[in-house]
């Protein structure tokens, strides 16, 4: 290895001066700032340091407020107060301690338990709630010895509550407290803050969480606080970090949710399990959407324990399942309006084209597939068919379709893809295509026979109550989609609107607008037809149309489905009704469609009246003002 | 061996060493000791912190006598060996499950360590060892191109940990030594300044944001063109230089705005404390409190009143100056800073002393190492540097730190003992 000689030396005595500069140049800088510190500002820090008993305490805004689309309110924050343990206080004062679980009728055991469970979770000595929502008599007895029990912090929060309890539970969502897992990825949470866990309140999360604020507290060397600190002396270089800041509130969420028209659907639909769907197809808002069976999100307020929690998640029913956007059914006879239309589009059938009679079944190879009707419906028409429900004819229809031309119009109206609705967890449900039952079956495992099922919305086909409803929508408007949504509009404190949904309606593209009339005009037929399978759902003095449908069930009683949209010359609102295991549809859900519709126009469409059957005449409720 | 080896051993790099341990178990001590007149209010402080460093300073203290005893050209041959070890225990650290937030240590039977320290000591003897050669000069392409790959692969590793601080110190290595062994200044400039002018882009997008002026960028802007009238003469060098700061001002916000808003928030909390006032910033306006209340002789050893409050975080580890500082005043904290200056200026003149070119260049490397972790650590706690995390070199508690500073000092009383070795 070379050596260095005196030439090298040269040269790296000039660098040693210059590195010898610049090292000691900054060593200077970091003095004089310690004497600007020290010596020159040493009046101001020490008296800062004096009254370094200040403290900054988060304070949390309040959430927003959710409404109705009227402004009634759905969701609210009520102020409770909460008694907090702070473990780092407790040691060497377990004779205050007991003393005070005896003036707070706690138990102290209990407590003392659950603290050094807390303890072992968090050995940072975060504060543990000791009572979540504490009672006037232990709130004064706090307030006046807060000197003896420094180990206790009593603290006012906004608490979430549900003024209406089960009402519309599940687009609501609820509330919970962060966990742990949420902390690990969420930069602005702190442990005990509370986030939306489903529904709007996890959806709308960002516009109805706030700001928090940040408020100066003096605090006594126990530990307590004192008061509220505006400001601190003439703070110059401190002001930045120590003056208080107020929250801002959390924006209020307005529903598209009609209370009077939720509420009584809500009473209307006394069935166990299933859902509705009301959307106004003009717009796509959701007027009411409730699902079967229900729960009170007010619970995870107060704290669900861990067996609370577990029934609730455990139960077969799955209460916590939002039906109308996570649960699949196949649509039975719903979907053959979308055969009828593919059959037309491809050219398979034509409009008032017989077809081969009905005659209870369709022989197809060796085998048999019956129609609902064992006695047979006879020779129909596309318009008879449908209006009637004949497998049959649909039988026929299937066997000249491909499974791509049934894909490719199950897709045009919303099958096998989101709906964009705003809830989480909306699932995709399935339009199987070629591709699919090769994949499912094994290619050339399957036959027509699949596609006969499918022709009938039997089988692998499979929606939400949410896509039926959209697509009712398509035929009520015409060819146009809009998407579903839940949220009319959010409103900061100032009463400015931040957000308004946009972009709601969309002209399909690629649909035959020809093709709808027909269809459209078999709908009504199913209500309003003497034959007609939803005839149950007729009222005297409106024209709806409607569809519906039987969707068989391997684990037991098939369900019950229904479609409808009224008035049929103008629609203003799209049903959609599923009652699991109930039957079938003309029998057991239309009469309820009958019963919600007439509920509707006797409330939302306005008419403040009453409604009265047979009374009101059609042209009053053409134009409804709302 | 013998008394020349001691004779010749620089007593005033050992003197401040010795006299820096003290000072840091005296505050560890004091942070666990509660005063009487307060014992009523406040339960006994944090001593196990003391009894631990204790530890460690026998440890450290063993260690810097292993690193002076033995022949410093076995750290020469041993150098490849190391940083292969070092950058696979860094790999080790990624891939184990981490201990905590981010992936530091390994645990080997109840102790913590810290491979990102030994990685520091391993780049500095790569280093030198590859530029000792003398064909080896770093204003050629290839020098300067595996100069960069040493460095390079424990910087990510570090990066990806993630320990952003630390990370730093593996640049701040790499060009000192290159400019002690001969790198071409004007090579430096373009290299150093376009950091400063991202760090300045970043630093000035909040005030642009509120419509004045970003002064810093502007002054520092100047002094560019100012350099590169200097270099008129080469006219490609001073179009580079203007250049790539001036692209580097341009791109800059432009890659900040595709960040997330999150990610922003972190580069400013580091960048500017101040700007996170619930995090990182309210632990600076702590730590500027405890300095400046202690003023011109403190308020004495074992009465510092702000570390008993919960406020200054960090207060044994990388906070541990403000405890100083306030206990033992502007005296205290400016002997403190006085003790590195001297132990740090005794290596550098030990670094032309020497005759042995790995030894010259790593002694200066092992004072980038101090000087940067002094001035980065003390800058912070005085609201000058960003908040990283880097201990204070035989102050802070923790092992790995302790272990390898006292390695680090060894090394140059080494040199110094071994002057005259070719």
């Amino acid at each position: 290895m070379a050596a260095i000689d005196q030439r090298d030396r040269v040269v790296l005595g000039a660098r040693l001066n210059k590195v010898l500069i610049v090292l000691l140049s900054i060593f200077v800088i970091l003095g004089i700032r310690l004497f600007y510190l020290q010596v020159i500002r040493n009046d101001y820090y020490s008296k800062l340091a004096l009254s370094n008993r200040i403290q900054r305490e988060r304070v949390l805004a309040p959430r927003g407020i959710i409404r109705d689309r009227e402004g009634s309110k759905l969701v609210v924050n009520v102020p409770v107060y909460q008694i907090s343990v702070l473990p780092g206080k407790v040691q060497g004062r377990e004779g205050r301690l007991q003393l005070a679980c005896e003036w707070l009728q706690i138990d102290e055991e209990k407590l003392r338990h659950n603290l050094s469970e807390w303890q072992k979770r968090y050995p940072d000595g975060r504060e543990m709630t000791a009572v979540g929502t504490a009672n006037k008599r232990q709130i004064s007895i706090l307030m006046e010895n807060r000197d003896l029990f420094p180990f206790f912090k009593l603290e006012m929060k906004p608490r979430r509550q549900y003024p209406e309890g089960s009402l519309a539970a599940h687009v609501l969502g609820y509330v919970g407290e962060v966990t742990d897992d949420d902390l690990k990825w969420a930069q602005n949470l702190q442990p005990g803050d509370i986030i939306g866990r489903t529904g709007v309140e996890y959806r709308y999360e960002g516009f109805l969480k706030g700001q928090e604020g940040i408020r100066v507290v003096e605090i006594s060397a126990e530990g307590i606080r004192i008061g509220e600190i505006e400001n601190i002396l003439d703070a110059r270089d401190g002001a930045e970090f120590i003056s208080s800041q107020p929250p801002i509130p959390g924006n209020d969420v307005y529903l598209t949710i009609d209370l009077r028209l939720q509420r009584a659907v809500e009473r209307i639909f006394d069935w166990e399990r299933g859902s509705v769907v009301m959307i106004d197809p003009r717009n796509g808002e959701i007027i009411a959407a409730i699902s079967r069976p229900t729960y009170d999100p007010n619970i995870f307020l107060v704290g669900v324990s861990e067996q609370q929690w577990s029934k609730l998640n455990s139960d077969p029913a799955k209460p916590l399942f939002n039906r109308t956007v996570q649960a699949t059914y196949p649509p039975g006879s719903i979907f053959k309006l979308i055969t009828a239309y593919a059959g037309l589009r491809e050219d398979v059938i034509r409009r008032g084209q017989h077809l081969v009679p009905c005659l209870g079944a369709y022989k197809f190879g060796n085998r048999y597939f019956g129609c609902w009707k064992p006695e047979g419906h006879g020779t129909l028409s596309l318009y008879g068919a449908i209006v009637e429900s004949c497998d049959v004819y649909f039988y026929q229809v299937g066997e000249m379709l491909t499974a791509d031309q049934f894909a490719a119009a199950g897709r045009l109206f919303g099958f096998g893809r989101v709906t964009g609705i705003d809830l989480p967890g909306e699932v995709v449900g399935n339009c199987p295509d070629h591709a699919y039952f090769d994949r499912r079956f094994g290619k050339r495992k399957w036959t027509k026979g699949h596609l006969l099922n499918y022709s009938i919305g039997q089988g692998e086909l499979l929606a939400t109550p949410m896509q039926l409803c959209f697509m009712a929508a398509i035929f009520a408007n015409g060819g146009t989609m809009v998407r579903p949504h839940v949220v009319l509009k959010i409103v900061d404190t100032d009463g400015k609107v931040v957000y308004r949904p946009g972009g709601m309606s969309v002209a399909i593209q690629g649909i035959d607008r020809r093709e709808l009339p027909i269809i459209k005009s078999a709908m009504e037929g199913v209500v309003s037809g003497e034959s007609g399978t939803g005839r149950a759902a007729a009222l005297a003095d409106f024209r709806i149309a409607g569809k519906t449908g039987t969707a068989q069930n391997p684990h037991g009683e098939d369900h019950a489905l229904f479609v409808a949209y009224a008035p049929v010359d103008a629609p203003e609102v799209v049903l959609t009704i599923v009652m699991e295991n109930a039957g079938h549809g003309g029998a057991m859900a239309a009469p309820l469609a009958r019963e919600i519709l007439a509920e509707y126009f006797s409330t939302v469409a306005g008419l403040e009246g009453g409604y009265q059957y047979g009374v009101l005449d059609v042209d009053r409720v053409a134009g409804p003002n709302r | 061996m013998g008394d020349r080896f001691l004779h010749n051993l620089d007593w005033l790099i050992l003197l401040p060493v010795l006299l820096l341990i003290g000072f840091g178990l005296l505050t560890l001590y004091s942070i666990g000791h509660v005063p009487d007149d307060l014992g009523r209010t406040f339960q006994s402080g944090e001593s196990s912190f003391f009894h631990r460093q204790v530890i460690w300073f026998l440890i450290g203290i063993g260690v810097l006598i292993f690193a002076t005893i033995v022949p410093f050209r076995y750290y020469e041959s041993l150098a490849v060996l190391l940083y292969l070890a070092g950058v696979g225990l860094l790999i080790v650290v990624l891939v184990l499950e981490p201990s905590q937030k981010a992936s530091r240590w390994i645990v080997l039977g109840g102790f913590r360590f810290q491979p990102s320290e030994f990685m520091k000591v391993a780049v500095i003897f790569l280093l030198a060892r590859v530029l000792a050669e003398k064909r080896n000069d770093p204003n050629k392409l290839r020098v300067l191109a595996l100069s960069f790959l040493i460095v390079t692969i424990p910087f990510l590793l570090v990066v990806k940990q993630p320990d952003l601080g630390t990370s730093l110190v593996f640049p701040a290595l790499l060009f000192t030594i290159l400019y002690w062994r001969g790198l071409n200044e004007n090579i430096l400039v373009l290299f150093i300044t376009p950091l400063i002018s991202a760090f300045l882009t970043i630093y000035s997008e909040r005030t642009l944001g509120r419509g004045t002026y970003p002064y810093p960028l502007l002054i520092f802007l100047l002094v560019i063109l100012i350099l590169a009238y200097r270099r008129r003469r080469d006219i490609v060098q001073g179009v580079l230089l203007v250049g790539l700061n001036l692209g580097v001002m341009l791109i800059v916000p432009n890659l900040w705005n595709r960040l997330q808003l999150y990610q922003q928030k972190r580069i400013l909390a580091f960048l500017r404390p101040e700007s996170d006032i619930l995090g990182t910033g309210w632990q600076v306006y702590q730590s500027k409190v405890a300095i400046g209340s202690g003023g011109f002789i403190g308020k004495g050893y074992l009465h510092g009143t702000q570390k008993l409050l919960a406020f200054l975080p960090e207060k044994h580890s990388d906070f541990i100056y403000s405890v100083l500082s306030e206990e033992l005043g502007y005296i205290g904290a400016v002997v403190v800073l006085l003790l590195f200056a001297v132990m740090i200026v005794r290596g550098l003149y030990l670094a032309i002393n020497v005759k042995n070119r790995f030894a010259s260049i790593a002694a200066v490397g092992v004072c980038a190492y101090f000087a940067f972790h002094v001035i980065v650590n003390i800058g912070m706690t005085i609201g000058l540097a960003p908040v990283t995390g880097l201990p204070l070199p035989f102050l802070s508690h923790g092992g790995s730190s302790m272990v390898i500073s006292c390695f680090m000092a060894g090394t140059l009383l080494n040199f110094s003992a071994r002057f005259y070795e070719y």
